[in-house]
């Protein structure tokens, strides 16, 4: 019950009894005072004092079932029991209203039947049982319905004249009218009476269905952590049934450790007046293990004292077996993906060891061949015809060829597997002078080129050199044969991304077969047109990809191709390489 | 030129035949001494085993091969500079490795030259007889 509504509802019983009371005593000395005969006058003192213990009894009853159960780790049975009970004729409207009028009329026929004794008094006093009765059970409608029953049979029968609405005594219509105006107020005051009851009664059910319905334990003690309410799921994770927590500690009712852990924290929590969420890790006595996650808090008395510990606990258990599992997994996982990696890791390096010692082997007996055609060639080429000489040439071509393809894969290894030693690159530069290289090496060759100046990136300059020199080199190849030969170096634009173009004029290639250009040893022209080992454009593809880039290809057959390379951090401007 | 000599140490007959025709060309077969692996040079260069009544004294370069079988180049590198008969010894690698890691381990054991087998015979008979002039002719050895 709350503060507030409990004040309410002591403040409207507390005035009702003092209406109640207060009516009860000016018409009953008035009715006293009608008799002169001491023995009638005995006779209907003690009647009085029945019916005023009768109906301060009945409005005592009402008022007290409203009172909280001191009980309350019966919580759940005693709400349920005052749910049912507590607001007085729980009948329908009808008959409370139907009652109202019997008990009234009852009480004019009582008052009939003894009237004689009472020398023609009104004894108005009388109507204030069915008044407060029709009240109580029914509320303002029938305790007023009563009030208006009663006053219009006391003035049609009872006050003189009788058989008549007429009121002929001046005192006679005070009383009248002083039964009307406490009826009245008696209505109001239990009909607010009810309404704070059923109010508390609504709080104090929705409180008990949360309370009792919850899966989370909730529970108070008392300052030696005594259970002084517990509900349905405490009982269940203790082991015991809720109601007989009440009364005990934790000691009797968990195993010593967990009751030192959890009286510890109890202590803590009052001491230091603070509500405080965090986990408990509980076993009970028939050795289930929980983990809890837990709320608790001090509870106050009126003076602000603690006077316990209020908490509410829910069972994680399952949450953090699942957590511990995922954890667990998780570690599992990484362990294996670890060893993955790592066995991965180390076939990759000896698979790029074979390659180096194979490469490495072949040389020897490539050189063998190499150097003994060449012998042969110059100390018996004499004696041989041409057809032989021939064949030796052919010899020396292919181990030529051979060797190119063997450097051409140690290249491809280094820039695989070799580490990138980062640093600013005036590609422009680099671009320039392996085309004035080019240009000085076959003066014969007309061909025009350009760099544009200030291409720059941060990167592995013996990597992106390789790179760049092998497209230009394609260039330089594939426009041999045109008088009007050009190869421009620049800006552009790969992909959507800002990159290095190398475009010419040459022989291009057909898009049809691009996919093929940067897989190894995969050629898109025929050896005799424009010899090549097809390992360059794989090399390039692999140096633009450790750098973090891409590279793209655009040809048309017979005129030319552009390959642009996308590097994250290139610069186009001059200022960049003075930063 | 004095009476100094080149020890060849190299395990692959087709490479010595062709040093040796590179080095017959220039008129300097005759002042090579071949050891096959690196045991062998360290025997002639100490005068032990199969070389103990070797005459002569140090040649005026090593010309030595990584890969060998016994001793690899780079122990027998390191075997010559740790004695002190054979210190300051000239050493060439001659190899077919282009490695960066061959080359930098090459040097740091004390190598005085590191040249890289050329494929082509032209250039490597070239190669060869140009080493050989320079250590034998050009070369002013460390002692002596």
């Amino acid at each position: 019950m709350s503060s507030s509504s409990r004040k309410r509802f002591i403040l409207a019983v507390t005035a009702g009894y003092v209406v109640f009371g207060l009516a009860w005593i000016f018409l009953s000395d008035q009715l006293l005072a009608a008799f002169t005969d001491v023995g009638a006058m005995l006779w209907l003192s003690t009647w009085k004092g029945v019916l005023f213990v009768l109906a301060s009894a009945a409005l005592f009853h009402v008022a007290l079932r409203a009172l909280p159960a001191a009980d309350a780790g019966n919580a759940p049975q005693t709400l349920e029991a005052l749910a049912a009970g507590l607001v007085p004729g729980g009948m329908p409207r009808w008959a409370s209203y139907a009652f109202a009028i019997a008990v009234s009329l009852l009480m004019l026929l009582i008052r009939d039947a003894v009237a004689v004794q009472f020398d023609e008094r009104p004894l108005l006093i009388l109507f204030m049982l069915p008044i407060v009765l029709a009240a109580l059970f029914g509320g303002f409608g029938p305790g007023f319905t009563a009030t208006l029953v009663c006053a219009v049979g006391v003035a049609y029968l009872v006050i003189p004249p009788q058989n008549s609405l007429h009121i002929a005594e001046s005192h006679d219509v005070l009383q009248w009218v002083f039964l009307i105006g406490s009826g009245t107020a008696v209505s109001v005051l239990t009909e607010l009476l009810r309404r704070a009851m059923a109010k508390v009664e609504l709080n104090r059910r929705l409180l008990d269905t949360v309370i009792s319905g919850t899966s989370d334990a909730v529970f108070i003690k008392d300052q030696e952590g005594r259970y002084l309410l517990a509900n349905r799921a405490t009982g269940e994770f203790v082991g015991v049934p809720a109601g007989q927590m009440i009364g005990r500690d934790d000691r009797m009712l968990f195993p010593e450790d967990s009751a030192r852990a959890l009286q510890e924290i109890d202590r803590t929590i009052m001491e230091s007046g603070q509500i405080q969420t965090h986990e408990e890790e509980l076993r009970t006595t028939d050795g289930r293990a929980f983990v809890f996650h837990v709320t608790k808090g001090p509870v106050h008395d009126n003076g602000g004292r603690v006077i316990g510990l209020f908490g509410i606990s829910r069972d994680i258990t399952a949450r953090k077996q699942a957590e511990a599992q995922i954890l667990h997994l998780n570690a599992d996982l990484e362990r294996r993906v670890a060893e993955r990696t790592k066995d991965l890791e180390l076939a990759n390096i000896e698979l790029q060891n074979l390659a180096y010692a194979l490469t490495h082997n072949l040389n020897a007996p490539l050189r063998a061949i190499n150097g003994f055609a060449q012998l042969l060639r110059e100390s018996h080429g004499s004696t041989l015809d041409a057809e032989g000489r021939d064949c030796l040439d052919q010899i020396l071509l292919a181990s030529r060829s051979m060797g190119a393809l063997m450097d051409g894969i140690l290249a491809l290894l280094r820039c695989v597997s070799g580490p990138l030693r980062e640093q600013e690159i005036d590609l422009s530069a680099l671009a320039a002078a392996h085309l004035a290289t080019l240009a000085q090496a076959e003066p014969q060759r007309t061909v025009a080129w350009t760099v544009e100046p200030g291409l720059a990136v941060r990167g592995d300059v013996a990597m992106l050199k390789i790179a760049l020199e092998h497209l230009i080199d394609n260039a330089w190849k594939f426009t041999r044969g045109r008088a009007d030969a050009r190869i421009t170096v620049g800006h552009g634009s790969a992909d959507g991304q800002p990159g290095l173009c190398i475009a010419d004029n040459g022989a291009g290639f057909d898009m049809a077969h691009s996919e093929r250009l940067f897989q190894p040893f995969q050629r898109l022209h025929r050896q005799e047109e424009f010899p090549g080992i097809g390992i360059g454009l794989a090399t390039v593809q692999r140096i633009v990809r450790r750098h973090g880039g891409s590279i793209h290809a655009t040809a048309t057959p017979g005129q030319g191709a552009r390959f642009c390379l996308a590097l994250p951090g290139l610069a186009a401007s001059p200022e960049r390489l003075h930063e | 030129m004095n009476e100094r000599s080149i020890l060849l140490v190299e395990d692959n007959p087709q490479d010595e035949l062709l040093i040796l025709r590179a080095l017959k060309k220039i008129n300097l077969a005759n002042r090579v001494d071949v050891a096959r692996d690196g045991q062998q040079a360290l025997d002639y260069l100490f005068c032990e085993g199969e070389f103990a009544g070797r005459s002569g004294g140090l040649p005026a370069v090593v010309l030595l091969d990584i890969g060998l079988p016994r001793l690899s180049g780079l122990e027998v590198l390191a075997r010559v500079r740790a004695d002190p008969r054979t210190r300051l010894l000239p050493v060439a690698i001659l190899t077919s490795s282009d490695e960066d890691r061959d080359r930098l381990r090459s040097y740091e054991s004390g190598a005085n030259s590191f040249v890289r087998k050329p494929l082509e015979f032209t250039e490597f008979a070239e190669t060869v007889a140009r080493m050989g002039i320079y250590w034998l002719a050009t070369n002013r050895p460390p002692m002596g």
